[in-house]
């Protein structure tokens, strides 16, 4: 099986923190990002966006709300 | 990203991914980015929120994480990763 290149890398970055890789393409997800620093920063900035969209000002409704919320999105699509 | 406005430009950002904004405005459906890395629901609860295969719910994130990281690149290149602790 042959090595990725950076441009396969970049697309599985998601299913690699999902944990949905299968065994040898995360295999062969760690040796890429062993050898290239390039996809190992990029690895680092994506990891570095998600925490900061979690981070993000609370303009969030209160706790209970969300749930009320995916209550009407569901009752909205059943309609 | 310590000030209140750069804060509020990430967002902006957000809401303005490719690939996610198109499809949320035309379904008037919340993007996935905005419910899994913002309001923290997991992946089944937005696939059975909108409707949709994880594979398809992680295609949609993918593309928007990537497309909210991209314009970032240089506020990371400028900053110390050691300044904003542990990245992964």
């Amino acid at each position: 099986m042959t090595g990725l290149s950076c441009s396969e890398f970049v697309e599985l970055v998601t299913s690699h923190l999902e944990g949905k890789l299968d065994r040898d393409t995360e295999r062969r997800f760690t040796e890429h990002l062993a050898e290239c620093e390039g996809c190992d920063l990029y690895l680092d900035q994506f990891c570095l966006t998600i925490r900061m969209l979690g981070e993000l000002p609370a303009e969030s409704p209160p706790d209970d709300a969300g749930h009320r919320l995916l209550s009407a999105f569901r009752d909205w699509r059943g309609s | 990203m310590g000030r209140l406005e750069d804060r509020a430009t990430l967002k902006t950002w957000i809401y303005w991914a490719p690939g996610e904004q198109g499809q949320a405005s035309r379904t008037a459906q919340p993007p996935v980015i905005t419910l899994r890395d913002v309001e923290s629901y997991n992946t089944e609860e937005v696939c059975s929120v909108l409707g949709i295969s994880p594979g398809k719910q992680r295609v949609l994130l993918h593309r928007a994480r990537a497309a909210v990281r991209a314009p970032l690149e240089d506020y990371f290149a400028a900053a110390s990763f050691g300044g904003l602790g542990p990245v992964r």
